[in-house]
């Protein structure tokens, strides 16, 4: 190659422009997937005359505040991730170590509070294939659709009825504590039974039960029952599946930002300015990420 | 080193503050609309928020001019999957 030949370079680093490569197929990757949820959410079976097609944030156990205060804990990340740069930009590598610590105690408490959530998901049963659907109220046509979600929620709420009210019989009914004799009442309710004016009594439809599930889950939510939600599963699917994406990707950036941390105590981080600068874009991206899915799902 | 794209921290802790400000927004003022009107002041200000973001943080007001090349076709296709899954979901409304 000659030596005065003219370079056709970009007028930037080339990790810079692999980051931004790389954040271009993240950002076709995270609009597939926001379009994909968006598409299920709109085009949803409306179950039945009154019925939501899809669970507001209330029923799901999202707290709109909390979502909020993640975000502002992921802002304020960035900001000291920003700060880290300069401060290495500056010759302070001592100071930008600092800052970086602080980044990743800041990314590890977002992922604290997510795990917060999560568990709370799982306490309540609230994930994918595992939530009632049926409520009264559906159309005949998508009740029978929904018959074999419908019998498993069943058998679910009444595991979960015995294991609450274990121990529980007609002698020592009366000295229980009320939520104990509502949801024994609500067992009993669930099977083959008869009374003194009728010598077969019918358990609840699927519909039925999840109607007095969630009234008893308004009114004693410590006891964790099943709710029944239309439309519920296809609603896990998607929060897991975007929440649990992006989690994924902040603990990558926090990985990177961990071996950046290491280096700093060994008063090495000098010598890796530019990966310092290509995780703090893509930690940037993550918390941009974040501005979208934290509105679609809390508050939507 | 490089010495480009240097912000001042003034003006970062303000790209900052708007930000918290804006996400703060959302829950004080969304679960109080409905509808339609819900859905563009989400979309609205979570657009708002991502250009702040994008132009303040990741610095695409420096290198903006130099990254068309890959951005410009990345924003297109974006707004393609999403215009592309649209007409299903209209089609299935108006049923």
């Amino acid at each position: 190659m000659s030596q005065n030949q003219s370079t056709t370079n970009l007028p930037i680093s080339n990790g810079k422009l692999a980051m931004w490569l790389f954040l271009a197929t993240e950002i076709m990757f995270f609009t597939g997937m926001l379009a994909t949820c968006m598409l299920l959410r709109e085009s949803a079976r409306v179950p039945g005359p009154g019925v939501a097609a899809w669970p507001n944030p209330k029923t799901v156990h999202l707290e709109p505040w909390i979502g909020a205060i993640n975000t502002v804990i992921l802002i304020t990340s960035s900001l000291l991730a920003l700060f880290s740069i300069q401060e290495l930009r500056a010759g302070n590598p001592s100071k930008a170590t600092r800052f970086l610590g602080a980044t990743i105690l800041l990314g590890v408490v977002f992922l604290g509070i997510k795990a917060t959530e999560y568990r709370s998901k799982f306490e309540h049963g609230l994930l994918p294939g595992k939530i009632g659907e049926c409520v009264g109220g559906l159309s005949p046509e998508n009740e029978k659709l929904l018959l074999p979600n419908g019998v498993a929620y069943v058998r679910k709420v009444q595991e979960k009825l015995r294991s609450i009210t274990q121990g529980v019989n007609q002698e020592n009914f009366a000295t229980q504590k009320e939520d104990v004799k509502k949801c024994y009442e609500l067992l009993q309710l669930t099977l083959d039974s008869k009374d003194s004016k009728n010598d077969y009594l019918r358990p609840l439809t699927p519909g039925q039960l999840g109607d007095k599930v969630n009234e008893l889950i308004a009114q004693y939510p410590q006891l964790h029952l099943p709710p029944a939600i239309p439309n519920g599963n296809l609603w896990a699917s998607c929060y897991f599946a975007l929440t649990g994406i992006h989690a994924i990707h902040v603990i990558c950036g926090l990985v990177a930002f961990l071996v950046l941390f290491l280096a700093g105590l060994m008063g090495k981080l000098q010598n890796h300015f530019a990966a310092l600068e290509l995780t703090g874009l893509y930690w940037h991206f993550v918390d941009l990420v974040w501005l979208v899915i934290y509105p679609i799902l809390y508050i939507l | 080193m490089t010495t480009e794209n240097t912000e001042s921290k003034t003006s970062l802790v303000a790209t900052a503050a708007i930000l918290m400000v804006g996400a703060l927004l959302f829950p004080l003022v969304g679960p109080s609309m409905q509808g339609a009107n819900k859905a563009w002041f989400v979309a609205g200000l979570s657009l708002v928020l991502v250009f702040i973001t994008s132009f303040q943080f990741m610095h695409l007001r420096h290198d903006g001019k130099k990254l068309w090349l890959v951005l410009v076709p990345t924003v297109i296709l974006s707004m393609v999957i999403l215009a592309a899954l649209l007409p299903d979901t209209v089609l299935y409304r108006s049923r």
